[in-house]
Protein backbone atom coordinates (compact mmCIF):
# COMPACT_ATOMS: atom_id res chain seq x y z
CA UNK A 1 0.00 0.00 0.00
CA UNK A 2 1.39 3.40 -0.96
CA UNK A 3 1.45 6.19 1.66
CA UNK A 4 -1.05 9.04 1.10
CA UNK A 5 1.54 11.80 0.31
CA UNK A 6 3.00 9.58 -2.41
CA UNK A 7 -0.44 9.04 -3.95
CA UNK A 8 -1.03 12.83 -3.91
CA UNK A 9 2.33 13.36 -5.60
CA UNK A 10 1.61 10.73 -8.26
CA UNK A 11 -1.79 12.28 -8.90
CA UNK A 12 -0.26 15.74 -9.29
CA UNK A 13 2.37 14.39 -11.72
CA UNK A 14 -0.36 12.63 -13.72
CA UNK A 15 -2.38 15.85 -13.85
CA UNK A 16 0.69 17.70 -15.16
CA UNK A 17 1.25 15.07 -17.84
CA UNK A 18 -2.40 15.28 -18.89
CA UNK A 19 -2.16 19.07 -19.11
CA UNK A 20 0.97 18.77 -21.22
CA UNK A 21 -0.73 16.28 -23.57
CA UNK A 22 -3.77 18.56 -23.95
CA UNK A 23 -1.42 21.53 -24.57
CA UNK A 24 0.51 19.65 -27.27
CA UNK A 25 -2.64 18.41 -28.96
CA UNK A 26 -4.19 21.90 -28.87
CA UNK A 27 -3.92 22.84 -32.48
CA UNK A 28 -6.59 25.52 -32.58
CA UNK A 29 -4.74 28.49 -31.08
CA UNK A 30 -3.84 29.98 -34.46
CA UNK A 31 -6.71 29.39 -36.89
CA UNK A 32 -5.97 27.68 -40.20
CA UNK A 33 -5.50 29.95 -43.26
CA UNK A 34 -8.69 30.73 -45.15
CA UNK A 35 -9.42 29.09 -48.52
CA UNK A 36 -8.95 31.58 -51.38
CA UNK A 37 -12.68 32.03 -52.08
CA UNK A 38 -13.50 32.65 -48.43
CA UNK A 39 -10.62 35.10 -48.10
CA UNK A 40 -11.96 37.10 -51.04
CA UNK A 41 -15.42 37.09 -49.50
CA UNK A 42 -14.08 38.43 -46.19
CA UNK A 43 -11.99 41.05 -48.02
CA UNK A 44 -15.14 42.31 -49.74
CA UNK A 45 -17.02 42.33 -46.44
CA UNK A 46 -14.18 44.21 -44.78
CA UNK A 47 -14.24 46.79 -47.58
CA UNK A 48 -17.94 47.19 -46.87
CA UNK A 49 -17.02 48.10 -43.30
CA UNK A 50 -17.68 44.80 -41.54
CA UNK A 51 -15.42 44.65 -38.48
CA UNK A 52 -15.85 40.89 -37.96
CA UNK A 53 -14.50 40.25 -41.45
CA UNK A 54 -11.33 42.14 -40.60
CA UNK A 55 -10.88 40.22 -37.34
CA UNK A 56 -11.22 36.94 -39.23
CA UNK A 57 -8.69 38.03 -41.86
CA UNK A 58 -6.16 39.00 -39.18
CA UNK A 59 -6.64 35.87 -37.07
CA UNK A 60 -6.48 33.49 -40.01
CA UNK A 61 -3.14 34.98 -41.06
CA UNK A 62 -1.46 34.64 -37.65
CA UNK A 63 0.12 31.38 -38.81
CA UNK A 64 1.88 33.42 -41.48
CA UNK A 65 3.33 35.61 -38.70
CA UNK A 66 4.53 32.52 -36.82
CA UNK A 67 6.06 31.16 -40.02
CA UNK A 68 7.95 34.39 -40.78
CA UNK A 69 9.15 34.74 -37.17
CA UNK A 70 10.94 31.39 -37.58
CA UNK A 71 13.29 33.09 -40.07
CA UNK A 72 14.46 35.37 -37.27
CA UNK A 73 15.23 32.59 -34.80
CA UNK A 74 18.95 33.36 -34.88
CA UNK A 75 18.55 37.04 -33.94
CA UNK A 76 18.42 36.29 -30.22
CA UNK A 77 15.12 38.16 -29.89
CA UNK A 78 12.29 36.88 -27.75
CA UNK A 79 9.95 34.84 -29.98
CA UNK A 80 6.79 36.18 -28.35
CA UNK A 81 8.01 39.74 -28.97
CA UNK A 82 8.66 38.91 -32.61
CA UNK A 83 5.15 37.42 -32.91
CA UNK A 84 3.73 40.65 -31.45
CA UNK A 85 5.80 42.79 -33.83
CA UNK A 86 4.80 40.60 -36.76
CA UNK A 87 1.15 40.92 -35.72
CA UNK A 88 1.46 44.71 -35.84
CA UNK A 89 2.81 44.29 -39.37
CA UNK A 90 -0.12 41.98 -40.18
CA UNK A 91 -2.70 44.48 -38.88
CA UNK A 92 -1.06 47.16 -41.04
CA UNK A 93 -1.13 44.80 -44.02
CA UNK A 94 -4.83 43.95 -43.66
CA UNK A 95 -5.61 47.65 -43.24
CA UNK A 96 -3.75 48.76 -46.36
CA UNK A 97 -4.27 45.75 -48.65
CA UNK A 98 -5.78 46.55 -52.02
CA UNK A 99 -7.18 43.42 -53.68
CA UNK A 100 -7.46 45.23 -57.02
CA UNK A 101 -3.65 45.31 -57.29
CA UNK A 102 -3.53 41.60 -58.20
CA UNK A 103 -1.15 40.72 -55.36
CA UNK A 104 -2.15 37.88 -53.04
CA UNK A 105 -2.92 38.95 -49.47
CA UNK A 106 -0.42 36.42 -48.08
CA UNK A 107 2.37 37.82 -50.30
CA UNK A 108 1.61 41.40 -49.32
CA UNK A 109 1.14 40.58 -45.63
CA UNK A 110 4.39 38.56 -45.53
CA UNK A 111 6.28 41.62 -46.80
CA UNK A 112 4.64 43.90 -44.21
CA UNK A 113 5.29 41.44 -41.36
CA UNK A 114 8.92 41.02 -42.36
CA UNK A 115 9.38 44.80 -42.75
CA UNK A 116 7.99 45.44 -39.27
CA UNK A 117 10.37 42.89 -37.73
CA UNK A 118 13.35 44.25 -39.70
CA UNK A 119 12.57 47.82 -38.61
CA UNK A 120 12.52 46.67 -35.01
CA UNK A 121 15.82 44.79 -35.37
CA UNK A 122 17.45 47.85 -36.97
CA UNK A 123 16.22 50.06 -34.13
CA UNK A 124 17.73 47.64 -31.60
CA UNK A 125 21.04 47.63 -33.49
CA UNK A 126 21.17 51.44 -33.49
CA UNK A 127 20.71 51.65 -29.73
CA UNK A 128 22.82 48.57 -28.91
CA UNK A 129 25.91 50.53 -27.80
CA UNK A 130 23.93 53.03 -25.76
CA UNK A 131 23.89 52.81 -21.98
CA UNK A 132 21.37 54.82 -20.02
CA UNK A 133 22.71 56.93 -17.14
CA UNK A 134 20.63 54.98 -14.65
CA UNK A 135 21.50 51.54 -16.08
CA UNK A 136 23.29 49.26 -13.60
CA UNK A 137 26.84 48.62 -14.79
CA UNK A 138 28.09 46.41 -11.98
CA UNK A 139 28.26 46.18 -8.23
CA UNK A 140 30.66 47.26 -5.52
CA UNK A 141 32.44 45.00 -2.99
CA UNK A 142 29.40 44.95 -0.74
CA UNK A 143 27.21 43.86 -3.65
CA UNK A 144 25.49 47.25 -4.00
CA UNK A 145 24.41 48.06 -7.52
CA UNK A 146 26.50 50.72 -9.30
CA UNK A 147 24.82 52.83 -11.97
CA UNK A 148 26.65 54.74 -14.70
CA UNK A 149 25.62 58.04 -13.13
CA UNK A 150 27.32 57.02 -9.89
CA UNK A 151 30.74 56.98 -11.48
CA UNK A 152 30.31 60.02 -13.72
CA UNK A 153 30.50 63.69 -12.91
CA UNK A 154 33.02 65.81 -11.05
CA UNK A 155 34.05 64.48 -7.71
CA UNK A 156 34.91 66.75 -4.80
CA UNK A 157 38.61 65.84 -5.20
CA UNK A 158 38.71 67.00 -8.81
CA UNK A 159 37.11 70.31 -7.86
CA UNK A 160 39.58 70.80 -4.98
CA UNK A 161 42.58 70.03 -7.23
CA UNK A 162 41.36 72.51 -9.82
CA UNK A 163 40.88 75.25 -7.25
CA UNK A 164 44.34 74.56 -5.84
CA UNK A 165 45.87 74.79 -9.33
CA UNK A 166 44.17 78.10 -9.94
CA UNK A 167 45.38 79.53 -6.62
CA UNK A 168 48.96 78.42 -7.34
CA UNK A 169 48.73 79.89 -10.84
CA UNK A 170 47.64 83.31 -9.61
CA UNK A 171 50.36 83.19 -6.95
CA UNK A 172 52.94 82.40 -9.64
CA UNK A 173 51.83 85.35 -11.76
CA UNK A 174 52.17 87.53 -8.71
CA UNK A 175 55.74 86.29 -8.09
CA UNK A 176 56.77 86.96 -11.69
CA UNK A 177 56.89 90.62 -10.62
CA UNK A 178 60.07 89.83 -8.69
CA UNK A 179 61.90 89.00 -11.96
CA UNK A 180 63.80 91.60 -13.97
CA UNK A 181 62.43 92.78 -17.28
CA UNK A 182 64.53 90.38 -19.43
CA UNK A 183 63.81 87.30 -17.24
CA UNK A 184 60.12 88.13 -17.30
CA UNK A 185 60.17 88.52 -21.10
CA UNK A 186 62.00 85.16 -21.58
CA UNK A 187 59.48 83.29 -19.41
CA UNK A 188 56.54 84.99 -21.13
CA UNK A 189 57.82 83.90 -24.54
CA UNK A 190 59.04 80.47 -23.44
CA UNK A 191 55.79 79.43 -21.68
CA UNK A 192 53.33 81.55 -23.64
CA UNK A 193 52.29 83.48 -20.54
CA UNK A 194 51.20 86.49 -22.55
CA UNK A 195 49.27 84.88 -25.41
CA UNK A 196 49.33 81.12 -24.83
CA UNK A 197 51.85 80.53 -27.61
CA UNK A 198 55.14 79.10 -26.32
CA UNK A 199 58.44 79.59 -28.24
CA UNK A 200 61.64 77.58 -28.47
CA UNK A 201 64.84 78.94 -26.95
CA UNK A 202 66.19 79.43 -30.51
CA UNK A 203 63.16 81.55 -31.48
CA UNK A 204 63.50 83.63 -28.33
CA UNK A 205 67.22 84.15 -29.03
CA UNK A 206 66.30 85.59 -32.47
CA UNK A 207 63.53 87.81 -31.03
CA UNK A 208 65.76 89.21 -28.27
CA UNK A 209 68.96 89.26 -30.37
CA UNK A 210 70.93 87.15 -27.89
CA UNK A 211 72.44 83.65 -28.08
CA UNK A 212 70.33 80.52 -27.39
CA UNK A 213 72.61 79.48 -24.53
CA UNK A 214 72.14 82.90 -22.94
CA UNK A 215 68.33 82.48 -23.23
CA UNK A 216 68.72 79.07 -21.55
CA UNK A 217 70.71 80.60 -18.66
CA UNK A 218 68.18 83.44 -18.19
CA UNK A 219 65.31 80.92 -18.20
CA UNK A 220 67.02 78.69 -15.63
CA UNK A 221 67.83 81.65 -13.36
CA UNK A 222 64.25 83.00 -13.60
CA UNK A 223 62.75 79.61 -12.68
CA UNK A 224 65.11 79.28 -9.70
CA UNK A 225 64.07 82.74 -8.48
CA UNK A 226 60.37 81.82 -8.80
CA UNK A 227 60.88 78.49 -7.04
CA UNK A 228 62.57 80.26 -4.13
CA UNK A 229 59.74 82.76 -3.88
CA UNK A 230 57.11 80.00 -4.00
CA UNK A 231 58.95 77.89 -1.41
CA UNK A 232 59.11 80.93 0.84
CA UNK A 233 55.32 81.07 0.70
CA UNK A 234 55.04 77.39 1.60
CA UNK A 235 54.43 75.93 -1.92
CA UNK A 236 56.21 72.71 -2.82
CA UNK B 1 -12.40 30.21 -30.45
CA UNK B 2 -12.45 31.82 -27.02
CA UNK B 3 -15.24 34.09 -25.92
CA UNK B 4 -14.33 37.74 -26.37
CA UNK B 5 -13.19 39.80 -23.41
CA UNK B 6 -14.69 43.18 -24.24
CA UNK B 7 -12.18 45.34 -22.38
CA UNK B 8 -9.21 46.57 -24.40
CA UNK B 9 -6.09 44.46 -23.92
CA UNK B 10 -3.97 47.63 -23.88
CA UNK B 11 -5.93 50.41 -22.14
CA UNK B 12 -8.57 48.31 -20.39
CA UNK B 13 -11.44 50.48 -21.63
CA UNK B 14 -14.57 49.04 -23.18
CA UNK B 15 -14.99 50.64 -26.59
CA UNK B 16 -17.45 49.59 -29.28
CA UNK B 17 -14.93 49.74 -32.10
CA UNK B 18 -11.65 47.95 -32.48
CA UNK B 19 -10.10 44.65 -33.44
CA UNK B 20 -10.50 41.21 -31.87
CA UNK B 21 -7.47 38.94 -31.73
CA UNK B 22 -7.84 35.42 -30.34
CA UNK B 23 -10.76 36.51 -28.22
CA UNK B 24 -9.14 39.69 -26.88
CA UNK B 25 -10.14 43.22 -27.89
CA UNK B 26 -7.88 46.06 -28.86
CA UNK B 27 -9.91 49.28 -29.02
CA UNK B 28 -9.73 51.42 -32.15
CA UNK B 29 -7.71 54.13 -30.33
CA UNK B 30 -5.04 51.70 -29.16
CA UNK B 31 -5.04 49.94 -32.51
CA UNK B 32 -4.32 53.24 -34.24
CA UNK B 33 -1.50 54.00 -31.81
CA UNK B 34 -0.09 50.51 -32.26
CA UNK B 35 -0.06 50.80 -36.03
CA UNK B 36 1.26 54.38 -36.14
CA UNK B 37 3.88 54.12 -33.40
CA UNK B 38 7.45 54.18 -34.77
CA UNK B 39 9.55 51.22 -33.60
CA UNK B 40 12.01 53.66 -31.95
CA UNK B 41 9.29 55.08 -29.68
CA UNK B 42 9.89 54.20 -26.01
CA UNK B 43 6.19 53.25 -25.73
CA UNK B 44 6.60 50.60 -28.44
CA UNK B 45 8.00 48.11 -25.91
CA UNK B 46 5.13 48.78 -23.54
CA UNK B 47 2.64 47.88 -26.27
CA UNK B 48 4.63 44.76 -27.16
CA UNK B 49 4.48 43.61 -23.55
CA UNK B 50 0.70 43.96 -23.60
CA UNK B 51 0.39 42.06 -26.88
CA UNK B 52 2.63 39.33 -25.50
CA UNK B 53 -0.14 38.23 -23.16
CA UNK B 54 -2.01 37.02 -26.26
CA UNK B 55 0.47 34.21 -26.83
CA UNK B 56 1.02 32.45 -23.54
CA UNK B 57 0.63 28.89 -24.76
CA UNK B 58 1.49 29.14 -28.39
CA UNK B 59 5.04 27.85 -28.56
CA UNK B 60 3.80 24.45 -29.70
CA UNK B 61 1.58 26.11 -32.25
CA UNK B 62 4.52 28.03 -33.66
CA UNK B 63 6.55 24.85 -33.94
CA UNK B 64 3.80 23.23 -35.97
CA UNK B 65 3.18 26.14 -38.32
Amino acid sequence: MLPIPLIALASSVLQGVMLLISYISNNNAFPQPLPEGEELEYLKRMEAGEETARNILVEHNLRLVAHIVKKFDNTGQDNDDLISIGTIGLIKAIKTFDRHKKTRLATYAARCIENEILMHLRAIKRTKGEVMLYDPIGSDREGNEIRLIDILGTTGDVVAERVEDEVEQSKLYEKIRCLNRREKRVLELRYGLANGSSRTQREISRILGISRSYVSRIEKRAILKLQKEMYADGYR
Amino acid sequence: MESTNRSCLICGRIEPEGITLLGRRICSGCEKLLVDLPVEDPDYDRYLAKLKSLWPDLSEERDQS
